[in-house]
């Protein structure tokens, strides 16, 4: 009995799709990359090995204390005279109120400084603050 | 002009595996630089502020724990970030590196306040030289005994 064979053609893997799905890919770890550096960059963090990784982080606002005192704004540097007056703006606006301060201080900060930013925060009236620090 | 019949005869052929292997390596970069990365963690706490009236009328077990400067390091003359010394109602844990016996100390005072039935308040008071390393190691142990109230108070000797 004569099979017949199915003519056989040259074996190829269609490439199109997977290019697709890599530059996806490349997309997005770029865009997460450069969202996750929208913040003055503290050179050295404190550790902790208790602290918790946030499940939801809306209605923050970020502040970046550095090793000298000076306080930043997500990357803008504020003078503490006006760092209440800019908190109760973020606490009263009505897109994406703040309720908490998150404050990112260098391990290197002396209590007199970060003691005013936490003295601002309490002339806004924010008294729910957090400090950030590495897992351990 | 025999290299303008060459080209013009030629079929354009455009390669693409350089491509790919230029987007992979650009991909892999990306996604181990992002996995790389420490993740950021939040230590809670509340600034002292009026309480309502009716939560006053149960008094609080309070600890205080105060910090004082930190010490120079021999070796570099800056100061180190995890000293000073840390006083639990005048007991000292240690001028620098880990605080022996604070977690155990403070779980022992949370057992003692959850089985009087009052609320466990830290009350964290740093001197105005004490450094933030130091202040963040203690909440970090308040953290570990699962303390929810943690306050900082000032030294009233100090602005």
């Amino acid at each position: 009995m004569k099979v017949k064979m199915p003519a056989r053609e040259d074996a190829e893997i269609d490439m199109a799709p997977m290019i697709d799905m890599v530059f996806l890919l490349l997309v997005f770890f770029m865009v997460a990359s450069v969202a996750a550096e929208q913040r003055y960059e503290i050179e050295t963090l404190p550790r902790s090995s208790h602290a918790k990784v946030p499940e939801e982080i809306k209605g923050r606002m970020i502040l970046s204390l550095d090793a000298e005192g000076n306080v930043y704004d997500d990357m803008e540097l504020i003078e503490l005279e006006k760092l209440s007056e800019r908190i109760e703006q973020r606490m009263a606006d009505p897109n994406n109120p703040t309720q908490k301060v998150l404050i990112r201080a260098d391990e290197r900060v002396r209590y007199k400084d970060s003691k005013k930013v936490m003295a601002a925060c309490g002339e806004a009236g924010m008294v729910d603050l957090i400090y950030t620090a590495f897992r351990k | 002009m025999k290299l303008l019949d060459n080209m013009i005869g030629k079929k354009v052929d455009l390669q693409i595996t350089p491509l790919i292997d230029v987007v992979f390596l650009l991909l892999i970069y990306f996604m181990v630089t992002s996995a790389l990365k420490d993740k950021e963690a939040d230590l809670s706490f509340t600034l002292p502020a009026p309480a309502p009236p009716e939560a006053a009328v149960a008094e609080p077990w309070e600890v205080v724990v105060e910090i004082g400067p930190p010490i120079q390091n021999a070796e570099t003359g800056e100061p180190d970030p995890y000293s000073g010394e840390v006083m639990v109602y005048g007991l000292p844990y240690g001028t620098s590196g880990e605080l022996d016996g604070m977690v155990e100390a403070l779980g022992a005072e949370k057992a003692t306040a959850e089985s009087s039935g009052s609320e466990f308040v830290v009350t964290i008071i740093p001197d105005n030289e004490a450094i933030h390393g130091r202040i963040v190691q203690v909440m970090d142990a308040c953290a570990a005994i699962g303390a929810k109230n943690v306050a900082f108070g000032s030294d009233p000797t100090q602005d």
